[in-house]
């Protein structure tokens, strides 16, 4: 006797990311410059998810519009339940630090402060207690081999492990969405290999949705889900 | 990280940078500092108390009345008024002559005028008796470092200073001799170039002076005015430096807002990336604002912390040896407690100001734009 399909659960069904027709103009002197067009996606949640394009195809813009540090020009982007588009200053605030992270290929850390400081800002930015989130900070740091380099600044660190702050600083809210933008374009191929490995098993953990922008296409085997683009357009898959 | 954490942090690590503002800063602090002394001091000395309705009548011909001659007519048509009108005429003499290497201006009247209608109070000493004695205001008396007892050549003639003498006016700065030495030395003509009128107690000033004007002896030669407006009037280059000193005190207070302005929009523009990274952490635009606010407002102190005890010290060393002059009027500059409040006050405003202005863009900018910086 058959038995009846067990209905999935609604986190499998709602993707994380949904994007509908997203669309980002520049405007160049009189000139319209179409960064990114008519972009349709999902993403599901614990995907790990690959921006693919040459330089320049807009897979920053995309990554930018999905992270709520821009707004699209046209369409629509649902991110963990909030619609980007329409949010407002104060709510991508809020959307920014409960459900994004970002790494970026030149790490992006606050020259001026130590490795400490820099991946507890965002719980600094909650207003947590700067004890306890510095106390959370060096857990991870020494989690990812960091714990003797915790007080030092961006610039007494080699680029991998400014990298793995980053990541560190991306990820110690727990966001639903990391958002990797080249992580691995500015590192040698061992550390290359260790920032994409580090990705794939928070992916894997399933607390974490990775969407990673880059052009090396070694990295589709990797991935649960490839996004192509070419010219700021989708490209069929 | 508090926003006040984050901009010590930051001021501490550029602090190269850091310490070029605030000396650029503090460099403003203490030129509105000496100017706001300056403006303050001179001020006060204008602040002259009132002649009340005294009248003068003085030659209008001429632009400086040691020139004039007014003749004895003149000081009839006034005491004929009579006593319900005019308590008492005084004449004075006035002459801008040498002294001991210095130019300086010698008035003569009656004794008995001095404390009455020429408003002269003792400061030091006693009045002269009649002999080669005179008194000095207390201006002149810093100014030339002469004393009780300084012997004085006047027109050849030796004078002993007797005693220091106040007075509202211009007239501090003066040297003060009895009409009869004055005769004496002089001769006796040409002894009047102001005539000084004490309305009587009860009369109406305006009353006195459309009566003197309209006197034959007086009409159409010599003109009458308020002694208070003639004050005001031989002090209008006072006042106009005064109030020049007032707009340089501002412009100065102003320029550390632009100072402020300046070294948050270099910050913004150097590094407009590191507020775009603040908000991408889940710093608000507010939280943001308020580091880069705080940040100034550091550099704002620390240059006041830095200017007002270099402005102090400077006006210390200026004026070790007794006080500056400006046209004959001491100037003694100090750091006045209240002053300095004020200041304090106005400079971490215009810094508030110069900051809130170069933060602005900070709200309309994404921080998508922000990071392509």
């Amino acid at each position: 006797m058959d038995t009846p399909p067990v209905p999935r659960p609604l986190v499998d069904v709602v993707p994380l990311v949904r994007a509908e027709g997203l669309s980002r103009h520049y405007t160049r002197g009189s000139e319209i410059v179409d960064a990114l067009a008519d972009i349709t996606l999902d993403i599901p949640r614990g995907a790990f998810a690959v921006v693919l394009g040459p330089s320049g195809c807009g897979k920053s813009t995309l990554l930018h519009l999905l992270g709520g540090i821009e707004r699209p020009s046209q369409g629509a982007v649902t991110v963990d339940g909030v619609s980007l588009e329409r949010a407002s200053e104060a709510e991508l605030t809020r959307f920014r630090r409960r459900s994004v992270g970002f790494i970026f290929q030149f790490y992006n850390l606050l020259p001026f402060i130590s490795a400490d400081e820099n991946v507890a800002l965002p719980l600094l930015a909650v207003g947590q207690a700067r004890a306890d989130a510095l106390r959370a900070a060096r857990a991870i740091l020494d989690q990812m081999g960091l714990g003797a380099r915790r007080g030092h600044r961006p610039a007494e660190l080699s680029g991998g492990e400014q990298q793995r702050v980053a990541i560190a600083r991306a990820i110690i809210t727990r966001p639903p969405l990391i958002l990797a933008d080249e992580p691995t374009g500015d590192l040698d191929a061992a550390g290359a290999e260790a920032v994409v490995s580090m990705l794939r098993d928070l992916a894997r953990d399933g607390q974490h949705t990775i969407v990673m922008a880059t052009h090396n296409q070694r990295l589709v085997q990797a991935s649960d889900q490839v996004i192509r683009l070419s010219s700021g357009r989708r490209e069929p898959r | 990280m508090t926003p006040l954490r984050l901009a010590l942090a930051d001021l501490g690590f550029d602090r190269l940078r850091t310490m070029l503002s605030i000396a650029g800063m503090a460099s403003v602090i203490v030129c509105a500092m000496l100017l706001g002394a300056m403006a303050a001091a001179l001020s006060d000395f204008l602040a002259v108390p009132s002649t009340g309705s005294n009248l003068i009548i003085l030659d209008g011909n001429y632009v400086d009345p040691s020139d004039s001659t007014l003749p004895d007519e003149v000081m009839r048509a006034a005491e004929a008024l009579g006593p319900q009108l005019v308590s008492r005429v005084s004449p004075l003499f006035f002459r801008q002559l040498r002294v001991n290497d210095r130019l300086v201006q010698v008035r003569a009247a009656p004794l008995a005028d001095w404390a009455g209608a020429q408003h002269l109070s003792l400061q030091s000493g006693r009045w002269p008796n009649i002999g080669n004695e005179v008194v000095i205001g207390e201006g002149l008396a810093d100014s030339a470092g002469w004393n009780l007892g300084s012997v004085l050549i006047i027109y050849g003639r030796p004078m002993t200073v007797t005693g220091t003498f106040r007075s509202p006016g211009v007239a501090f700065a003066a040297v003060y001799m009895p009409l009869e030495l004055a005769r004496d030395l002089f001769g006796p003509d040409r002894l009047t170039q102001i005539v000084t009128v004490q309305v009587a107690l009860g009369a109406d000033g305006e009353t006195v002076s459309a009566r003197l004007a309209a006197d034959p002896e007086i009409a159409g030669r010599f003109v009458v005015f308020y002694e208070d407006t003639y004050t005001r009037r031989n002090t209008e280059l006072l006042r106009d430096l005064l109030n020049l000193m007032y707009v340089g005190s501002g412009l100065a207070l102003l320029a550390v807002g632009m100072g402020a302005y300046m070294a948050s929009a270099l910050h913004l523009a150097e590094r407009p990336r590191e507020s775009a990274l603040l908000r991408l952490s889940g710093f608000s635009v507010a939280q943001v604002s308020a580091y880069l606010l705080l940040r100034t407002e550091m550099l704002a102190a620390g240059a006041f912390c830095i200017g007002v005890p270099l402005a102090s010290a400077w006006m210390s060393a200026l004026y070790a040896d007794g006080p500056a002059y400006v046209f004959n009027v001491p100037i003694r500059l100090t750091a006045d407690p209240n002053r300095v409040a004020i200041f304090a006050a106005l400079t971490a405003l215009s810094a508030f100001a110069g900051a809130l202005v170069s933060t602005a863009g900070l709200l309309r900018a994404s921080v998508a734009q922000g990071l392509r910086s």
